[in-house]
């Protein structure tokens, strides 16, 4: 594989601290991405279907077969970087070819820290520098802080989870709250097996399946009558708690007045974000000492982030201001990926970046 | 010489129906070259080239602009088009060959009855089984689409070539995703239509093609076409204008 000047001395910059070169396969099982990602990325992915009906898929980055080497034990728990084509279908309209150069590195470890978080953001914008980037913008966000704001909201478990949820989907945590307060009422079978206890209520759930002549498919009946059970006392979060969370998704600001922004909301709306604030506010700091290029115009969006749906705590990009949607570089950490990709099996931390070697450049040079 | 390509459904309900209704507009279909032929004429409107296709063979036709104009069903043009607007005009809807796209759940399931519940369920049972829940359909992208557009997660496709409603008996799926007219057979196979499931309320339509190569002769016998079923409606034609311009909408 030939590199670009440009996208050499990107690759020179990161390789210096990133351990060894991965060089994972092109081709994976399409499983391993859908169970990830979910059927929403699916358009996008470049899928075939052998003869016995296993499908693959052209790797859509370098960070999932790389995960999964970690995952399932092929690869140490250790520092990686990577240079190879990846391949995505563009979007209807976009002119973007299907196949790409993507370089990047990802980092796994034993546990994550503001300082990896500092050093990474820095590696990855130096890395743009290097690769010729200039007058490109970034902007960043930090996911643990809105799983930090659900935790400390006074919320139904289950709508904890919803709103968890609903951070990585285009239908997100507003439109979700804006449905909620139009909810129509409980429906019968609700009422009638949600008031009972647990016992009585699977008992009751059995004997209708039996009364209609059905089965609860991949289900049993002590899960339906739980459900039903939550479903009767599953509160919509209340309005001030719903204006709170639409409050904290508003937040949009320079870098630089991010961490007081940050502490004016909680001490404005009582909410105690602990340990999630106090790493931003560390990380914020190492990240201005070591001064990485672009960052004196750095702006924090509660919102950024949004399009991934396995970063969970600090996360960034880089793009020219007028063209926010076609990232240069896309970062951050998702410290639960390899334990979902290993079903547990494997713990380890990891924040990574990726950067499209066809965006980097001056500008006035594409 | 003919000038506009029509294609129209080539059998069972689907052609009786249009044909009955393209003869109630005065412009009776006729074939051509005996019984089995792929040819049809409008007598009433020589400039139409009919073609007898299948309904999904009639909006793949129109999509790609190979046909001017085609008699198909609504789901299957959104299904296959992605993005109907911008490659095809609805122009008359036809009022038969109605059905119903929808999201069907096990009866079994009382606890759920909206998309809400079903992203609940499939959320839980990933996470106690490390499995996302699994929904037949042949409906692929309109499935997809509505899925996103309702906030429901934690899913997989799984193709159906057959009877889509069997697969959760058949335990190869927990949801389908299908066409139904009253619903009975899905509740035949244990299956409930979702409060909020039903994606598509669908019809026959009459459509016209926006990426076709459309000479002046071929506007004027879609004109004359669209003219029969204002007539037979009672109304103005303002579909034709409506479509020229929706094609300058999409021409550079």
């Amino acid at each position: 594989m030939i590199l670009t000047p440009e996208a050499a001395a990107a690759l020179a910059r990161i390789a210096r601290v990133s351990g060894v070169k991965a060089e994972p396969q092109t081709l994976v099982p399409a499983e391993v991405i859908l169970e990830l990602s979910g059927e929403a990325v699916r358009s996008r992915l470049c899928t075939f279907t052998d003869a016995s009906g296993a499908e693959h898929c052209l790797r859509p980055d370098l960070t999932t077969p790389i995960a999964q080497m970690v995952a399932v034990g092929e690869f140490p728990i250790a520092r990686y970087h990577g240079a190879g084509p990846v391949y995505r279908l563009p979007p209807r309209g976009s002119d973007d070819p299907v196949e790409h150069l993507q370089i990047g590195f990802e980092w796994f470890g034993n546990s994550g820290s503001p300082a990896e978080d500092a050093e990474a953001i820095a590696v990855a914008l130096e890395a743009a520098q290097a690769g010729g980037v200039t007058g490109a913008t970034v902007r960043f966000g930090d996911v643990a802080i809105y799983h930090a704001l659900l935790g400390a909201l006074p919320l139904s478990p289950q709508w904890r989870d919803r709103l968890r949820r609903a951070f990585s989907r285009r239908k997100g945590p507003r439109e979700l709250l804006d449905g909620a307060n139009r909810q129509t009422a409980m429906a019968d079978v609700t009422r009638r097996f949600g008031g009972l206890g647990a016992n009585e209520a699977t008992q009751a759930v059995e004997a209708e399946l039996i009364a209609i002549g059905v089965d609860p498919v991949a289900r049993t009946a002590a899960d339906i009558a739980l459900r039903l059970r939550e479903k009767a006392t599953d509160p919509a979060p209340e309005v001030g708690v719903s204006m709170v969370l639409a409050g904290y998704l508003d937040i949009s600001m320079p870098a630089s007045e991010s961490v007081a922004a940050l502490e004016d909301f909680a001490r404005e709306t009582g909410v105690d974000l602990g340990a999630a604030l106090e790493g931003f506010r560390e990380r914020m700091a190492l990240i201005a000492k070591l001064r990485p290029p672009f960052w004196s115009d750095a702006a924090f969006s509660a919102e950024a982030g949004r399009r991934f749906e396995y970063y969970d705590g600090f996360v960034f990009e880089l793009a020219q201001p007028s063209e926010a949607d076609r990232p240069i570089v896309s970062g951050g950490r998702y410290d639960g990926l390899i334990t979902r990709l290993s079903a547990g099996a494997v713990i380890a931390s990891g924040i990574g970046a990726a950067i499209r070697a066809d965006r980097l450049g001056r500008r006035d040079a594409r | 010489m003919t000038t506009l390509k029509l294609a129209v459904p080539s059998k069972g309900r689907l052609k009786e129906q249009n044909e009955d209704l393209f003869r109630r507009a005065g412009v009776p279909i006729e074939p051509l070259g005996g019984a089995r032929g792929y040819l049809a004429r409008i007598p009433a409107l020589p400039d139409i080239e009919v073609r007898l296709l299948s309904a999904s063979e009639i909006a793949a036709g129109v999509i790609a602009g190979d046909i001017h104009a085609g008699v198909s069903g609504e789901d299957l043009l959104r299904e296959q088009a992605g993005d109907l607007e911008r490659v095809a005009h609805l122009l008359v809807p036809l009022g038969f060959g109605r059905a119903d796209l929808v999201v069907a759940a096990p009866i079994g399931w009382l606890d759920v009855e909206t998309m809400a519940d079903v992203d609940d369920v499939a959320a839980r049972m990933e996470g106690a089984t490390g499995r996302k829940l699994r929904v037949a359909t042949k409906y692929v992208r309109s499935t997809r689409r509505f899925f996103t557009d309702e906030g429901v997660g934690h899913y997989r496709i799984v193709e159906s070539a057959g009877a889509t409603e069997g697969a959760p008996a058949a335990g190869v799926a927990e949801l389908v995703v299908d066409i139904t007219t009253t619903g009975a057979t899905l509740q035949a196979n244990g299956l409930k239509i979702l409060n909020d499931g039903v994606i598509l309320r669908s019809q026959a339509q009459l459509v016209g093609s926006l990426g076709a190569v459309w000479s002046p002769e071929a506007l004027l016998a879609l004109r004359s076409l669209l003219d029969a079923f204002a007539r037979m409606a009672g109304k103005a034609n303002e579909t034709y204008d409506q479509f020229v311009q929706a094609l300058n909408d999409t021409r550079p």
